[in-house]
């Protein structure tokens, strides 16, 4: 009987603790804490990610999965042709510039910061020729375009070396593939297969063509032949499984993957992965998909499939990986029902989700004095605010909480501080404010913008409390009420709000000192609570808001918003804490609430990667 | 096969919809109880065991739309400083998806 020092070349290691990093892959081990023997294994399937900011299918898509650019689409019902375009970081998306003409069924090639897209449909069904790059801002229109107008293409290869492969011109589904060097297209020897929608993708020295539809309108028949291009020559590649068409494809001729598409108007989720010889059937989408787009990811190891044109079109992303680790996307999950249903509250932004205090806030008959505390598991009352009111702002933790301003109706500089069993009030505010945001600590807290009466309904200035005054800070450069805070006294950001008139996407970062401009939110809105705590300024989750309310959240990571994991339900004028990792938000409005708002909550869990360690069991 | 699944369940707090049931389906919740859930194996067993009560769309949609109206009578009937106390986000329609 051979041994695993016979195979392998080396003995068994024994170790107290498991491995940390990748380079145990494939390796076994015995865990002599655990008593049991280990081994690292590579792991292959999809995962979610944030979905897109605008729901659509049949996009350009293309890039990497962790900097992959999106654009044009359409959706339905009712058919809603788009030009908006969208990049994603690896972790969610944030807006780019828009299309100059909606477009939809097109092809792209190249990178996030230097796109190309060619061809498609309009509004009127106008197949086009058009060539645009994108400069990783804005688009550009090129002089020339290509030789055949056609949507449905495939395309692949870079900004300045491209393909464009097959499709539909308004006669029929062809053969033609077109060649851009920059500068113009070149028509090239045709595939021998006429076909749209196929599955397509690579560098124009090792461009794949799979499946697709031979007839009309992504219609039958499907071929299952496969053709790839090495940029000189056409040749014969292995047949796919499952013959389809519109899906999404990454990787080129030596390591390709497609997923999803459509047969006979069926939405599939399958996924097949080619290894050099043959397709074969690996793990499947968890939502079928139409249109996603090929072109996101250069290997079948590493691929990103975004939105699906259906009815309803949806925003569903998709992450395929191999890998030693296991990603778990973010998530939220049902918290513990509070006591009183509430909107419009004061928090505790620095607390986490196992401490969580509520008070204050508008309720059926009025402000509310009352609080509660929630230890993730439920919530418990707490001993009332001396003064009941509504729209205060909050800061500080479940043992040193500040509550301050609000409306009892009389707008207020009233500030409470808890110790942790009883409410004492203590030094007020320079100006009277409410709608407006906090953050930081007791004894480094700060009061921001918000409503400060008829003369000022939207305000710039803020407030520093120290644990016993207060002190003017730094004036904002956006006049906002109804704005969330999350950070420390020194660093931190404020979010969206309502302007005059409306709502505003702008976010700025305080310093301690003075305010800066910083990338705003991908969707504006008043009325949202921020996940992130401390460190806040760099790492949280911007949740829900108005007009709505709401689901959506949003990540910032310190220098974009990206598009983050909805919660269960729309929300606004709520609370929120905990971090970017693990975070609580709740209460507030929901859709179609009660005007005073409701007692869901809902707890955050980010993503984590985690190695695929397994224990090796005789069964 | 339709994209959803209609029905009706009380959210009862902590576990009533886990991490692991928003990666495995599609999950949200309108007033009136009413929840929309990814039409999966997973999805179907959720509501099932969450003692849910499967609708048609259409059921589920007039369930909605009852309770957003009472929220909307509530609401209107608030006087203006309560409408503007409350930044007067008066409950809007709800279409199910």
């Amino acid at each position: 009987m051979s041994t695993y020092k016979n195979i392998i070349g080396k003995d068994v290691n024994f170790l107290t603790t498991d491995p940390t990093t990748d380079a145990a892959e494939g390796q076994i081990w015995y865990n002599s804490t655990s008593s049991v023997f280990k081994d690292l294994i590579l792991n292959s399937g999809w995962s979610s990610g944030a979905p897109l900011i605008t729901a659509r299918g049949f996009v350009a898509h293309t890039g990497t999965q962790t900097a992959s650019l999106l654009c044009g689409g359409l959706s339905s019902p009712p058919a809603s042709y788009k030009t908006a375009t969208e990049e994603y970081n690896g972790s969610g998306w944030s807006t780019g510039g828009n299309l100059a003409t909606a477009i939809y069924a097109l092809a792209s090639a190249g990178t996030q910061t230097a796109g190309l897209v060619f061809g498609g449909a309009n509004s009127s069904d106008a197949k086009q020729s058009t060539t645009a790059t994108y400069n990783g801002t804005a688009w550009s229109t090129t002089p020339n375009s290509m030789n055949t107008a056609r949507d449905q293409l495939s395309g692949g290869g870079t900004q300045t070396a491209a393909l464009a492969v097959g499709g539909r011109t308004s006669a029929a589904v062809v053969t033609n593939m077109e060649e851009w060097n920059g500068t113009s297209w070149t028509n090239l020897t045709a595939m021998t297969q006429a076909r749209g929608y196929a599955n397509a993708n690579g560098p124009e020295t090792a461009f794949f063509i799979a499946s697709g539809a031979t007839g009309d309108n992504s219609g039958t028949p499907y071929t299952n032949l496969t053709e790839n291009y090495d940029g000189s020559s056409l040749s014969s590649g292995s047949n796919v499984n499952t013959a389809r068409a519109a899906g999404g494809a990454a990787g080129d001729s030596a390591n390709a993957i497609f997923y999803g598409g459509d047969i006979n108007n069926s939405l599939q989720v399958k996924t097949e992965k080619y290894d050099g010889t043959s397709w074969s059937e690996v793990a499947d989408m968890a939502s079928s998909k139409r249109g996603s787009g090929s072109g996101a990811g250069t290997s079948n190891n590493a691929a990103l499939s975004a939105g699906n044109y259906g009815a309803p079109s949806t925003a569903n992303t998709e992450e395929w990986n191999v890998s030693t680790n296991v990603i778990t996307g973010a998530a939220f999950s049902s918290g513990g029902n509070a006591n009183t249903a509430r909107r419009q509250l004061g928090y505790t932004g620095a607390g986490t989700q196992n401490a969580f205090m509520v008070y204050g806030g508008f309720a059926p008959g009025g402000m509310l004095n009352a609080s509660e505390e929630y230890n993730g598991a439920s919530w418990t009352a707490t001993p009332n605010l001396n003064t009941a009111r509504g729209q205060d702002a909050g800061f500080g933790t479940t043992t040193a909480a500040v509550c301050c301003g609000g409306a009892t109706p009389t707008i207020g500089k009233y500030t409470e501080e808890y110790n942790g069993s009883s409410w004492t009030t203590v030094n007020s505010m320079s100006t009277t404010r409410y709608e407006f945001g906090g953050s930081g600590i007791l004894t480094a807290g700060l009061a921001l913008q918000g409503d400060q009466g008829p003369s000022t309904p939207f305000g710039v200035t803020c407030e520093e409390y120290d644990g016993t005054n207060w002190s003017s800070g730094g004036s904002a450069n956006t006049a906002r009420r109804a704005n969330s805070g999350v950070g420390t006294q020194t660093a931190t950001i404020t979010a969206g709000g309502q302007i005059s008139p409306g709502v505003t996407a702008n976010v700025e970062s305080y310093d301690g000192s003075s305010w800066s401009e910083v990338n705003n939110l991908n969707t504006a809105r008043s009325g949202n609570a921020i996940m992130g705590g401390p460190a806040g300024a760099t790492t949280s989750v911007i949740t829900g808001g108005s007009p709505g309310p709401v689901a959506i959240t949003e990540q910032w990571n310190g220098t974009n918003m990206v598009t983050g994991v909805n919660m269960a339900n729309d929300r606004s004028v709520h609370g929120a804490g905990g971090t970017s990792i693990s975070g609580i938000v709740g209460l507030g409005q929901t859709g179609g609430s009660p005007p005073y708002g409701d007692v869901f909550t809902e707890e955050y869990t980010g993503e984590t990667s985690a190695l695929n360690i397994k224990t090796i069991t005789t069964s | 096969m339709a994209l959803f699944i209609y029905g009706t369940a009380t959210n009862t707090g902590k576990g009533f919809f886990t991490a692991e049931d928003r990666r495995a389906f599609f999950l949200r919740g309108y007033p009136a109880n009413v929840w929309v859930v990814g039409n999966n194996e997973k999805g179907a067993m959720w509501l099932a065991e969450k003692n849910g009560v499967e609708k048609t769309k259409s059921e589920a949609q007039a369930l909605v739309t009852a309770e957003v109206t009472a929220a909307q009578a509530a609401w209107d009937a608030l006087s203006d400083e309560e409408k503007a106390e409350l930044d007067n986000m008066r409950p809007t329609d709800i279409t199910l998806p």
